[in-house]
């Protein structure tokens, strides 16, 4: 489902307090990375994309207008640098979190969308952790489930907001490498932002770099 | 020098401290118990006498109860409703709900006693004596855990708390489901470790059940202390009920320490980037606000015009009777000195809690609880007695010990709040543990420690149970409250509202001033 940004597509940022117009489009199952430094506005555009920023912010999806999807047919998936498990629940019940609000899964019974869980966890060899406290995990742990969880509703965009910084060399690469597969094998159009470059290595299709003077941002 | 760690084993030697202390202050009771027990009389124990036990413990269990469930829901709808304004381009609303909730809060108990006295006549001869001892304890006590509740919401949100929001509804959450999913739990642990608080200063609070209380039917087991205490001071009944009251104090205290205690997000943060993010209040998107705020501003309201109420009262009285006067610099000489006392209490407990484990600097905090308002009145006759001390002294120390369950909760979660990695900078930035103690801790529990003076004012401007025994002689101006509401003597007891109002704003805006001289 292509990621398609229009004449419309204009935000302006407090980071600039300009326009900021967009333009270009990503493809089924390819990832973008959005490079820039450290407070220039990365994160606040990737909040705007995922509609949970101050004010609309317009691009199509699917050949369909944002505004005109319900909210829950956007499914737009957002991962942050931090796991920002729920703390009360349960990996099961985070994993599960989703599948409550987004279609055609919301109308699901509760066994079926512990059944869909449980074959994602059993697939990804993460069984074990399904009855864990999140506070009980590691940091590569935690991460694996904050984005098994933005990507269990079959996302039609998913947006990685420094997702792999706050993990070690190692864990990093595993992390990368899982779901590069997971992103192909579901065509996900991915966008990911990051200030250090390694990050994009061998992860993304291809790199943008943050305008300078914030006006145009072409993918 | 070994950096902070709250779980690490108690020395032998911190273990004799923290029982020395327990025991010094449980000494005049143990004491009392003795001689108690020695002097047993069977006959006291009448049938009348076991009814009006029964009556009291059934009607302050569930009066308590009741003051303590609507004082939290009111808490959190105020608390959410400052959240969903801020920062709303309407500032006005949020700015206006947050003043009148902090002035509200520094409301003393006899005050809002009186308030509810500015009801009509007829309204007030015709409303339950229960109704209105609620009414007191749920404003006042809502608005003090509002005030708490909605900066421990603002602070989260200023870390985490926004991210989660933003990821529950992109994972397709609608406003309220985020807000269920996220800041519902977060509530709902503050309501568990609240409300045996609020219960038991509900169960323990004297001067609205002596002030708005309609006779004996309308008793909690501490007003029939003191009125055991005043009257008749019989020993064995006076040990039953405070067998009593004790047991309730264990349980309720039990339960509150019992209840886990998620540490609090960090407030400092280290990492640029989020610490540029975190400095931006964020704002929550809450389903249906008008709703959230017009309970909230209704209820603010609804004190509101009791308060205009009062003061054209005060308009139409002229000037107040001069003995009040003199009260009103006696009443404020013994809150300052209570306020005096806790600062100490305070610092020793921030610094325990710094040193100590969490659950001896609990149990350090709570010793003085455990003994009911009243019966701190036995313990300082026992000290009265022995030392010659001026009752003025004794009364704001007792007074201000029996702020520290509040205290020792507050300065827990905010000290929780800290977070590690700030400690550990600090320390290889090459501060020493005293320099982390009063550079770092001791200007980071600031507001905290000016509400809890302010709250220590209060509650010793309003107190009228440890005055009415030990300092009859001296006029105050909580005693004249008392005589003047039980007489309906309106002007007055107007006037007294307005002093004792006038007096809390001015401690709470010196305390705010001193402290941020002292701790810059």
């Amino acid at each position: 489902m292509t990621l398609k940004f229009t004449e419309k597509s204009i935000v302006t940022l407090a980071q600039s307090n300009a326009p900021l117009r967009i333009e270009g489009q990503i493809q089924d199952g390819e990832i973008v990375g959005l490079r820039g430094p450290s407070g220039c506005g990365k994160s606040t555009f990737l909040r705007h994309v995922a509609q949970v920023g101050e004010g609309r912010f317009s691009f199509e999806l699917g050949g369909t207008a944002i505004e005109e999807l319900a909210p829950e047919d956007q499914k737009i998936s957002l991962v942050f640098q931090k796991a920002l498990l729920l703390p009360h629940l349960s990996v099961r019940e985070n994993l599960r979190f989703p599948l409550r609000f987004q279609n055609p899964y919301r109308s699901w019974s509760r066994d079926l969308q512990e059944k869909r869980v449980d074959e994602f966890l059993d697939k990804l060899s993460l069984s074990k952790l399904a009855d864990r406290d999140p506070s009980s995990l590691s940091g590569g742990e935690a991460m694996r489930i904050a984005v098994l969880r933005a990507t269990l509703s079959s996302p039609k965009c998913l947006l990685l907001d420094e997702a792999f910084s706050s993990l070690d060399k190692e864990t990093k690469a595993q992390v990368k490498s899982w779901l590069l597969a997971l992103i192909k094998d579901l065509k996900i159009p991915t966008l990911l932002v990051a200030h250090v470059p390694e990050d994009l290595e061998s992860f993304a299709d291809r790199s943008v770099d943050w305008p300078k003077d914030s006006r145009l941002l072409r993918f | 020098m070994e950096l902070v760690n709250p779980e690490r084993p108690l020395s032998s030697t911190e273990k004799g401290l923290i029982a020395l202390v327990c025991l010094g202050v449980l000494l005049p009771f143990l004491l009392f118990i003795a001689d108690a027990l020695f002097l047993w009389d069977f006959s006291a124990l009448s049938l009348p006498f076991v009814k009006l036990l029964s009556r009291s413990l059934l009607f302050g269990m569930s009066e308590a109860a009741v003051s303590a469930a609507l004082s939290l829901l009111l808490a959190a709808t105020i608390a959410l409703s400052l959240l969903s304004c801020r920062p709303s381009r309407r500032k006005i609303p949020a700015q206006v709900l947050q003043n009148l909730g902090n002035t509200l809060f520094i409301l003393p108990g006899t005050a809002i006693a009186l308030l509810l006295f500015a009801l009509p006549t007829s309204l007030l001869e015709s409303a339950e004596g229960w109704l209105l001892i609620v009414s007191a304890h749920v404003v006042w006590s809502s608005f003090f855990v509002a005030s708490h509740l909605f900066e421990r919401l603002s602070d989260w949100l200023e870390s985490e708390g926004a991210d989660l929001l933003r990821v529950t509804r992109s994972l397709g959450a609608s406003p309220h489901a985020s807000l269920k999913a996220v800041v519902y739990p977060l509530l709902w642990e503050e309501f568990r470790s609240w409300f045996p608080l609020i219960f038991l200063w509900s169960l323990g609070a004297f001067s609205t059940v002596l002030l708005l209380g309609s006779g004996p039917q309308h008793s909690t087991p501490e007003v029939l202390l003191y009125y055991t205490l005043s009257n008749d001071l019989d020993s064995t009944r006076l040990l039953i009920l405070f067998a009593v009251s004790l047991c309730l104090q264990l349980l309720l205290l039990s339960l509150f320490t019992r209840t886990p205690v998620r540490s609090a997000p960090a407030r400092f943060v280290l990492n640029s980037d989020s610490a540029l993010v975190s400095k931006r209040r964020q704002r929550v998107e809450l389903p249906s606000r008008g709703t959230l705020l017009t309970i909230s501003t209704g209820s603010m309201l609804l004190v509101g015009v009791l308060i205009v109420i009062q003061a054209t009262s005060i308009f139409r009285s002229g000037l107040p009777d001069p003995e009040l006067w003199s009260g009103l610099s006696n009443s404020v000489s013994y809150a300052l000195l209570t306020s005096l006392f806790c600062f100490v209490l305070l610092l020793a407990l921030a610094a325990s809690r710094s040193t100590l484990r969490k659950s001896a600097l609990f149990l350090l905090a709570l010793s003085p609880v455990l003994i009911a308002t009243s019966w701190t009145s036995i313990g300082l006759g026992g000290v009265s007695a022995l030392g010659k001390l001026p009752s003025l002294l004794l009364c704001a120390l007792a007074l201000a010990l029996l702020q520290l369950p509040f205290a020792a909760l507050w300065i827990e979660r905010s000290l929780s709040a800290l977070s590690s990695e700030t400690l550990l900078y600090a320390r290889s930035a090459g501060l020493s543990r005293r320099q982390i103690f009063w550079k770092i801790e001791v200007p980071y529990l600031r507001p905290v420690f000016e509400k809890l003076l302010t709250y220590a004012f209060c509650i010793a401007l309003g107190e009228i149970a440890l005055a009415s025994i030990w300092m009859k002689e001296m006029p105050l101006l909580s005693l004249a409250s008392k005589k003047l509401a039980q007489s309906y003597d309106f002007h007055s007891a107007s006037w007294v509202f307005v002093l004792t109002l006038v007096a809390a704003l001015l401690a709470r805006s010196a305390f705010k001033k001193i402290l941020e001289k002292l701790f810059p």
